[in-house]
């Protein structure tokens, strides 16, 4: 029987979460060319400072083959972080094993060591994995629709800023 | 014509946030006990040693009349920080004065600054905002669905591992 494991991730894997995050674009039938990640910006961004995200591996039998990659955000109503789990991933031949779930658990685990009273991520329409997400118990907020504003548009838009005390 | 000003919120200033994430947990039909955050964890996540978010005030002549509080977020396609904006509100009388506008920009202006890539906001099916953020431009990502998992849910989830191997 293979051997699985959840673990932090360490500098050293820097390398492993940059083809982790190609192999979810690929999933995702995004051309590769969109991931702009390097191995530099892991190691500044997952473990430097300021850190900007933590990352968990999945292994089977010691190689890893799945993350969960998450960032804290902040509910002002509740006074209190949430966890926003950017990445959440397993390679193809890695799946049925049950490390997407262990994945989730060891999340929630770390949500719930730091107080965290909400876990959210967004998820695109035909993702299978949506059915897992309602096994687990997580609800589609068909209530919020998100919004995003790219970078030439921030530009543009700055350029009209008043002055910020 | 009323002068209007965007800055940075300061310790003084709880008291009128709280004020304005009340109105906002009311305009988007919730009562206004959702909104259950203390004076004193404002103090400690936006003004504290470990911040937790940061909030531009809107002003007009002197008095506080709107608010944007954001975190930082991460992309690992860019590899770049982002901004989240999770609270967006403007008193009803001041809306249509371009005070909104004044507020995303000022937004954008730090976004750039920090050489944050996007802006992500969530925003309600029904809100008449939507046709402000799309003029900004905002887009929708309409392939794309929020997910949410309540503390209730998380206990039970976390009930299944132990200890995390570093």
């Amino acid at each position: 029987m293979a051997e699985t494991r959840i673990r932090w991730a360490r500098a050293e894997d820097a390398g492993t979460i940059v083809a982790l995050v190609r192999a979810l674009a690929l999933y995702e039938n995004e051309p590769l060319s969109t991931v702009k990640l390097t191995e530099a910006d892991v190691l500044r961004d997952g473990f430097g400072e300021p850190r900007r995200f933590d990352c968990l591996l999945a292994e089977l039998d010691g190689t890893p083959v799945g993350f969960a990659l998450f960032f804290h955000n902040y509910s002002t109503w509740e006074g209190r972080a949430g966890l926003y789990v950017e990445d959440l991933f397993v390679t193809e031949a890695a799946r049925g094993r049950g490390l997407g779930r262990a994945l989730m658990a060891a999340l929630a685990r770390v949500a719930r060591e730091r107080d965290c009273r909400r876990l959210d991520l967004s998820v695109l329409h035909w993702n299978p994995t949506r059915d897992f997400y309602r096994r687990i118990d997580m609800q589609h907020m068909q209530d919020w629709l998100p919004y995003r504003m790219e970078q030439a548009a921030i530009a543009a838009l700055a350029d009209s800023a008043p002055a910020i005390d | 014509m009323a002068e209007a000003t965007v800055r940075w919120a300061r310790q003084g200033d709880i008291p009128d946030m709280l004020r304005l994430w009340k109105l906002l947990a009311s305009y988007e039909g919730n009562p206004p006990d959702v909104v259950s955050v203390s004076e004193a964890q404002v103090r400690r996540d936006g003004f504290g040693a470990e911040r937790r978010f940061e909030c531009l005030l809107a002003e007009q002549d002197g008095a506080v009349v709107g608010l944007a509080a954001f975190t930082c977020a991460y992309s690992t396609w860019s590899g770049q920080s982002g901004m989240f904006v999770h609270d967006l509100i403007l008193q009803e009388e001041v809306r249509g004065a371009h005070l909104g506008q004044h507020l995303m920009a000022a937004l954008a202006a730090v976004a750039r600054k920090r050489g944050w890539q996007r802006i992500d906001l969530n925003v309600r099916p029904w809100n008449p905002a939507r046709r402000f953020y799309e003029r900004l431009p905002m887009r929708h990502r309409d392939d794309l669905l929020i997910y949410s998992m309540d503390a209730g849910a998380i206990h039970a989830l976390a009930a299944d591992v132990g200890p995390i191997a570093h």
